[in-house]
């Protein structure tokens, strides 16, 4: 029970959560490229999610983690109106997929660690 | 919702930059052109975009659309051209108000912007193969 629904299981879907939505948005960004007047979005998670985990707990249950959160950036683009920059659209793009991916062999390691003390019995 | 929304976000902008590079290719193919059937030469033509309307989970999942081909209203080029059969008394020509030039800016703007698009779309792709390799150990 622990290793399937503890506070570690949590923040990872939570973070893999958050780290598919940003990939939404990026491709959204993209896609609005050359649309005048569009605003880049962006995705708000891991700050959050530190500033509750590095809050003092109180007693044993475990922290509200937060969701994330989509807004616009205000800056100011080019003369249509549009803030997207494709660079870094593209930069965002590949360190989002390293992070999914990093998120994942966690997963994947705590399914390996369940593995485990199933199998380990059986000897 | 999910990671195959992206895709179909990438894939509304593939779509309206193909329309972009179809409105480019169209311009460049009748930019000499002196008669159309709503009379006068061929007017210039370009695609305006607009972010899709958005769905359930605000903003994430909608991409791009094309939401009209407009004609550019600038004045057609007077060319001097006194043997052209649609030449004016004056032996001026109407010809389309479009500029090759201008054209093949648009272009390699659109081809890149498709190209951006078709990473984006790889990027995601393969993060959906690693999501199913998950626990394949």
């Amino acid at each position: 029970m622990a290793l399937r629904n503890d506070l570690t299981t949590q923040v990872l879907t939570r973070s893999l959560d958050a780290a598919a939505l940003r990939q939404r948005v990026a491709a959204r960004n993209i896609a609005n490229l050359e649309t005048p007047g569009y605003h880049r979005q962006e995705v708000l998670f891991e700050d959050q999610l530190a500033a509750v985990l590095e809050a003092p707990s109180e007693g044993p249950a475990s922290p509200e983690l937060p969701q994330a959160i989509l807004q616009d950036d205000p800056a100011p683009g080019r003369a249509d109106g549009n803030n997207v920059s494709v660079d870094r659209e593209m930069a965002e793009l590949s360190e989002n997929a390293l992070r999914y991916d990093a998120l994942l062999r966690s997963v994947a390691a705590r399914g390996a660690i369940l593995q485990t003390v199933i199998t380990e019995g059986r000897k | 919702m999910g990671l195959f929304s992206a895709l179909r976000v990438s894939a509304s902008g593939l779509t309206a930059q193909r329309t972009r590079l179809d409105t480019i290719a169209s311009n460049l193919a009748n930019a000499t052109t002196t008669r159309t059937p709503e009379g006068g030469p061929y007017r210039r033509r370009e695609v305006v975009f607009t972010p899709q309307a958005e769905g359930a989970e605000p903003g994430a999942e909608s991409g791009v659309t094309v939401t009209e081909i407009r004609e550019d209203a600038r004045q057609p080029q007077m060319v001097y051209d006194p043997a052209h059969p649609d030449a004016n008394p004056d032996g001026y020509v109407a010809m389309p108000n479009v500029s090759v030039l201008e054209e093949m800016v648009d272009l390699i703007s659109a081809s890149r912007a498709y190209e951006a698009n078709v990473t984006a779309m790889n990027v995601e792709k393969g993060m959906m193969q690693k999501a199913l390799d998950i626990g394949r150990g």
